[in-house]
């Protein structure tokens, strides 16, 4: 950890009765970064980003931000704003009314808070919808104008509950490049839940890979890509994930020592002639236009291969495998790395 | 795809219904309307007199009194009710253990018969024996029991006071499932945007939980307009008869002086009255929303 830290938790612990949500949190997140938390469902991601916010008490622990120690206090004391993931928009208020509500709780007189919801709007292509309902947007659009209530309270952290898993694939895409944007434009510490990795490894800075209440991993992008941390990290970054093999089930030869079992990325894995040492029946060949996945079932378990879009391999047939040297992961029995 | 259209198979699903509603309601209203334009006694016979109930019930000051007394009686009620209840609304929507106890306990007198608690209250509003009345001497905001129903505004009172406990539990459950319907991350949002209780209150549960609000103000009205039981068991229409409410008089003029016919045109009338104003508030709130 560093001085910097604009969000720093320690020892961060949450208990619902006897399920323990979050074990021993230590994170930093500097100023002006993007940090995304990133696990499968039922983690603790949307627990820890709760207890950022402040709408769960920590069992035990403290949240500082921007150098004050904020674990006590009301979300409203904290300078932070949060985009839920279903938008959480006050459906009976126009967009400005909706923009402009953090101003009203503050007592900001009306054409001044309106004015920043303005600006805000402008900001974000709102300004030709300030007098519409939130039904009469788009998935698009609530999204904008949650993320327009959030940039008008000039927070410290901005907070983001899975806030692009309700829209459709294409938009998906574009609000990502745009959250992105804005990122570099405000220039603001943002820390982003989500559970798809393409959206961290685009978005984010940094990214903490969570699984059962734990932080498994803290790193950029590539570090956790290119050297992740145990086995789950290894098998949750990267699409299609990393295949494993168990150790004891490959050829002799292929054998490495102390491992219990061998990870070894897609794109690693070229496929040979079948009296190959490592070799199997194809079992599924899915073809993505630019590349094909050729998923191969041998003694040592499953493996996918990534292979050039014109790629031939029938069900069924024998094929041989080849893995590029130096590029394989080896695991121990409690899956952390050799 | 062309959908197969067939009649007889939807109207025989309907038919219990309709048999049912035909029995029991359109019948008994037709059967009123008609009653209400002949001089048919209790003790038997009648005959065909045309609008005449209508025109001396236009002319019966007793009537008006009644329905001036309803009125009040609604007028002053319906706030009471409406304000607690949603106060209690607020208080227990959160489902913590305390608050679903402090629920039940606010509804269970909803369970009993409006009789039974009209009994109940008027025995604790006794002169003699009442705890109600010994409550207030203990707490000396009196100087000695009073005699409740002795006076009109005094009765009016207990009444009220009667009524409120057995019912606000009801316009509290209606009030509350509204609030609980909105998504709990408006009111997260809320927190976060630093909005005070006073502030969501206004803002967010009143204009969301607006609907739920307006059926249970509607209910209450129908409830209070149509009020019996309670002043038939607590004041017995005294003192002076100036208690009377609208369906006492009616019952009045039905089985105490075997009018029928006049106490059907009675019913008719205030059964108009009341749907009139029903629909005055639903217009209204749909220009509300509007």
């Amino acid at each position: 950890m560093t001085d910097q830290a604009h969000v720093r938790l320690t020892s961060l612990e949450k208990h619902f009765g006897a399920f323990q949500a979050l074990k021993d949190i230590q994170l930093s997140v500097e100023k002006g970064e993007f940090c995304a938390l990133l696990g499968p469902s039922g983690c603790g991601k949307s627990t820890l980003l709760r207890l950022i916010a402040g709408l769960e008490e920590a069992t035990s622990g403290r949240i500082e931000i921007a150098g004050r120690d904020v674990t006590m206090l009301e979300p409203s004391d904290r300078q932070i704003a949060m985009v839920f993931q279903s938008y959480a928009l006050y459906p009976h208020m126009s967009v400005a009314e909706n923009i402009a509500f953090s101003l009203e709780a503050a007592g900001v007189p009306k054409a001044k808070r309106l004015a920043k919801a303005a600006e805000a709007a402008a900001l974000l292509q709102l300004d030709q919808l300030l007098d519409r309902k939130p039904a009469a947007l788009s998935g698009g659009q609530r999204q904008r104008v949650a993320i327009g209530r959030a940039l008008v309270r000039d927070p410290q952290v901005f907070l983001f509950d899975e806030p692009l898993s309700n829209l459709d694939a294409l938009l998906r895409v574009q609000m990502r490049i745009e959250l992105s944007n804005l990122h570099r434009q405000i220039g603001a510490t943002m820390i982003y839940v989500t559970h798809d990795q393409v959206e961290a490894m685009t978005m984010a800075d940094k990214i903490v890979v969570m699984s059962a209440g734990q932080v498994q991993q803290v790193g950029t992008p590539m570090e956790l890509y290119d050297n992740p941390a145990n086995r789950f990290v290894a098998g949750f970054i990267g699409n299609p994930a990393m295949s494993f093999l168990n150790v004891a089930a490959l050829p002799p030869a292929l054998r490495p020592a102390g491992a219990q079992e061998v990870g070894i990325r897609p794109e690693h894995v070229q496929l040979t002639a079948p009296d190959a040492p490592l070799h199997g029946s194809v079992r599924l060949v899915e073809r993505l236009g630019n590349q094909t996945l050729i998923h191969v079932e041998t003694p040592a378990g499953p493996v996918c291969a990534q292979a050039p879009g014109h790629a031939t391999a029938r069900l069924g047939e024998t094929v041989g495998l080849a893995l590029e040297p130096g590029r394989a992961f080896l695991f121990d029995a409690t899956g952390h790395r050799v | 795809m062309k959908i197969k259209r067939n009649g007889w198979v939807g109207l025989a699903w309907l038919s219990p219904t309709l048999l049912f509603v035909s029995v029991f309601v359109l019948w008994p209203m037709v059967h009123l309307v008609w009653l209400s334009f002949t001089s048919t006694s209790l003790l038997g016979g009648g005959e065909w007199v045309g609008f005449k109930n209508y025109t001396t019930a236009f002319n019966d000051p007793k009537f008006w009194a009644a329905f001036r007394f309803t009125l009040l009686y609604t007028v002053i009620l319906t706030p009471i009710l409406m304000g607690l209840g949603f106060a209690l609304a607020l208080l227990v929507s959160p489902n913590t253990p305390l608050r679903r106890v402090t629920r039940t306990v606010t509804f269970l007198p909803v369970v009993i018969g409006l009789a039974s608690s009209s009994l109940l209250w008027f025995w604790l509003f006794d002169q003699q024996v009442g705890l109600f009345n010994r409550l207030l001497v203990d707490l000396n905001i009196l100087s000695q029991p009073l005699v409740w129903f002795r006076k009109v505004d005094t009765a009016m009172i207990a009444v009220i006071i009667s009524v409120t406990w057995k019912v606000v539990g009801f316009g509290m459950i209606l009030i509350m499932a509204g609030i609980q319907s909105i998504p709990s991350d408006l009111f997260e949002a809320a927190r976060i945007d630093g909005a005070s209780l006073w502030l969501r209150v206004r803002r967010i549960i009143l204009p969301l939980a607006l609907r739920s609000i307006l059926m249970a103000t509607v209910l209450s009205v129908i409830g209070s307009m149509l009020a019996f039981d309670q002043f038939y068991l607590m004041t017995g229409g005294g003192p002076r008869g100036k208690t009377f409410t609208s369906v006492y008089w009616i019952y009045q003029n039905s089985f105490v002086r075997f009018d029928l016919g006049y106490g059907a045109a009675l019913s008719v009338i205030l059964m108009l009255v009341i749907m009139a104003m029903t629909a005055l508030q639903l217009t209204l709130q749909s220009r509300g929303k509007a």
